[in-house]
């Protein structure tokens, strides 16, 4: 081997990178956590402002609707809320221990993290 | 007996979601990625920050990756790209900075046996990348056309005419 092709082989050797490197793979998530990030701020900020737009071009109208239908149930509506908490009060008071939502009851897995 | 997943099992998983096998992908290829930016940037500070940037872009476009090149040449490419694009974006800072500064004599070394990397600086950028990939790398000359984005015979002949002319200037007189 000439002392071209020796200089040459040092080289490729001393600019080969590590096999496993945990503080280049760190760097990458780094980045890639920073940019999921910046993704979904930018997600967030679009649909506030989506929905921003969207008060600013519907709200009156919705509103002006709004008020014409309150208005519209303004005599019904003592009657309607007396049902309504008059039912709530039935549901609850004719519930049998079968009824109970099986997420009341302990399933012995231990606490649970999502709802 | 090999049980660790395959190149196309963990991208089929980093595209479900699976961090771990970006990880492992990164973790695999990270060395063929930084040793060819390396190799074909003056700085190794440079080389990994384009690294990083590699396997980001790749993560975001996992999508894309076809199992027709490896996935080493497929990020390979990718590093490629953005090394183009790096330079360009060097290129304009110079022309900035030249306006300011005296001109600078980097190209007059007065031993002629130059050292190895302002050697591979006096290759054309493509033929530089087909003797790094093939020569430092040992990429077969269909993955380094594949990373290139060449023809298989312009990379035969750049690594041919690549290596003679890195010999011819590292051997100086003697040769």
């Amino acid at each position: 081997m000439s002392e071209a092709e020796t200089r040459l082989a040092d080289f490729w050797t001393a600019t080969d990178a590590p096999s496993r490197d945990l503080a280049f793979a760190l760097a990458v998530e780094e980045r890639i956590a920073r940019r999921l990030m910046v993704v979904d701020v930018a997600g967030r900020v679009g649909a506030g402002l989506a929905a921003i737009a969207a008060l600013v071009v519907f709200g009156p109208a919705l509103l002006a609707r709004a008020g014409a239908l309150v208005g519209s149930l303004d005599p019904a509506g003592p009657v309607l809320a007396a049902a309504a908490v008059l039912g709530a009060m039935m549901i609850r008071l004719t519930r049998t221990p079968g009824d109970v939502w099986s997420g009341d009851v302990d399933d012995g897995v231990g606490s649970r993290i999502g709802p | 007996m090999n049980l660790s997943p395959s190149d196309d099992e963990l991208v089929a998983a980093a595209r479900r979601g699976s961090h771990g096998a970006f990880r492992e992908i990164v973790g695999r290829h990270q060395q063929a990625v930084r040793a060819f930016l390396r190799r074909t940037l003056a700085e190794p500070a440079d080389a990994d920050d384009l690294a990083q940037e590699t396997f980001l872009a790749a993560w975001t476009g996992l999508w894309r990756y076809r199992r027709q090149a490896s996935l080493r040449s497929w990020l390979c490419a990718i590093a490629w790209r953005k090394r183009l694009t790096f330079d360009r974006s060097r290129r304009r800072d110079r022309l900035r900075l030249a306006a300011l500064e005296p001109p600078a004599h980097a190209d007059v070394c007065p031993d002629r046996r130059l050292d190895v990397g302002a050697a591979l600086a006096t290759l054309p950028e493509a033929q530089r990348a087909a003797v790094a990939l093939c020569l430092g790398g040992e990429f077969s000359h269909a993955e380094a056309a594949e990373t290139l984005g060449l023809p298989l015979g312009t990379i035969k002949s750049h690594v041919e005419r690549g290596r003679a002319k890195l010999l011819a200037v590292l051997g100086g007189p003697d040769e």
